[in-house]
């Protein structure tokens, strides 16, 4: 018996394969692009009595990472965005007073020092590349410090670490970017947490604040 | 006459499909509880569900967390609950990754920060509800392949099948005795499959959700002492 197919029926044998390919289709990435800013919270940590100066540069506010992945696309994180407040929260804990500095040449008066950040590196790394299913960014900073005379007292790298689980994100067509985002924002928070607790255990750093 | 056939037709279509696609798989769920302590709580007094979170480690998915938070919240018992993003980020940076207390030894070092103390006053804090476990797939067997018939008719032929296992443990810390008052772990396994002759009929084993649902049901039996339980 020859039965007819009606475009009701073909629509819903479409929705269920639709779904059931939606329910399969965690394999299958092409690239992600995560632009928005991350707020972090202000760290609780008793404040040095001092004030610095914190000198955002253009490079640094403009910062972003851009690679492509063969088989997967082009990912690009936006990194610059969130850098200004990231250094203020945390050294704003850090210290009393923090003053933003617009050029090196012309320090303002009455600081200890100047704090320039720097990102050196970033990379990232996708569940496909690894074992694991987790979305993966590395961020290198460079941490600079200028004394008042305008000698460096010490350029300190903190390497940050972030990741989310895709698992974690039910949407398969919106996961990259979600969980890239989520891994972005995890490693500007370590990269807080870091610089919060390592901070004054650095010997150069430790030795100027003594000084002060 | 056409137009009501038609509608009728895509209704039962849609009722066939959405009614077999909740179709549960099976699901049999295991329970422990381990008490070291003596529990209790008034109701102002309110829990953290934090989720343990390594560096190189697997960690707990955030849609059990918030389950857990969720279910702990309401209904029968409830709790005071404070989810795991809040209560980071209200003591940031000393619950991150890299630095949570991994004891109650540490974390009744970190008490002793007074501004710390404050902050889990502020919010209440009597007890810390550590969760660690994932749900895994394994198991996994069969092929279903798809393909676009004559006609323009999409058809699906063949038979998938995983089992699921959710494996979760909550330690709980009471942090105004500074101790550790015991531990639950729920324990769930499940057998899913799809079989598909055209249409796909996906059969899942909720294995998460039910470990979620017997986890927050213990929490709440746990933290509010065996003669509070109804």
């Amino acid at each position: 018996m020859d039965l007819p197919m009606t475009a009701n029926v073909r629509a819903s044998i479409g929705l269920a394969l639709l779904i059931v390919f939606a329910m399969t289709l965690g394999g299958c990435v092409s690239g992600a692009k995560v632009t928005s800013d991350i707020k972090v919270p202000k760290p609780l940590v008793d404040s040095v009595p001092i004030s610095v100066g914190l000198h955002i540069t253009k490079e640094l506010g403009e910062a972003f990472h851009e690679e492509k992945i063969v088989q997967h696309g082009k990912f690009t994180i936006e990194l610059g965005e969130s850098q200004k407040h990231l250094f203020n929260q945390v050294f704003g804990a850090l210290f009393s007073k923090v003053v933003p500095v617009q050029s090196l040449a012309e320090p303002p008066p009455d600081i200890a020092g100047i704090i320039v950040p720097r990102i050196i590196d970033a990379d990232i790394s996708i569940p496909h590349q690894t074992p694991g299913d987790f979305y993966e960014v590395w961020i290198q900073y460079s941490i600079r410090i200028v004394g008042s005379d305008g000698e460096e007292i010490t350029d300190w790298i903190v390497p940050a670490y972030g990741r989310a689980n895709r698992h974690n994100f039910s949407n398969p067509l919106d996961r990259p970017k979600q969980a890239l985002e989520k891994a972005r924002n995890n490693a500007i928070r370590d990269a807080a947490t870091q610089i919060t607790f390592e901070f004054a255990r650095q010997p150069e750093i430790r030795d100027w604040l003594s000084k002060i | 006459m056409k137009n009501s056939r038609k509608a009728f037709t895509t209704l039962a279509a849609a009722c066939v499909f959405l009614g077999v696609a909740l179709m549960p798989g099976c699901v049999s769920t295991t329970m422990q509880q381990v008490r070291d302590a003596d529990t209790g709580i008034e109701s102002n007094e309110a829990i953290a569900v934090l989720g343990r979170k390594f560096l190189s480690r697997d960690e707990t998915e955030s849609g059990f967390l918030d389950c857990v938070a969720e279910k702990s919240s309401s209904g029968a018992n409830s709790l005071k609950v404070i989810p795991h993003e809040e209560f980071v980020d209200h003591l940031f940076p000393w619950f991150e990754p890299r630095t949570a207390p991994l004891d109650i030894v540490d974390m009744k070092n970190l008490v002793k920060n007074e501004t710390i103390a404050q902050r889990l006053d502020d919010k209440d804090v009597r007890y810390i509800v550590w969760i660690e476990g994932t749900t895994e797939r394994a198991e996994q067997g069969g092929t279903l392949n798809c393909a676009v018939a004559t006609g323009g008719v999409p058809a699906c032929f063949g038979f998938l099948s995983w089992e699921a296992e959710s494996n979760y443990e909550a330690i709980v810390w009471d942090i105004r005795r500074s101790v550790t008052a015991g531990k639950v772990s729920s324990e769930a396994r499940g057998m899913s499959f799809v079989p598909a002759i055209i249409i796909p009929i996906p059969f899942i084993a909720r294995t998460q959700a039910h470990a979620c649902t017997h986890m927050s049901k213990q929490l709440k039996q746990f933290i509010a002492g065996p003669a509070e339980v109804e």
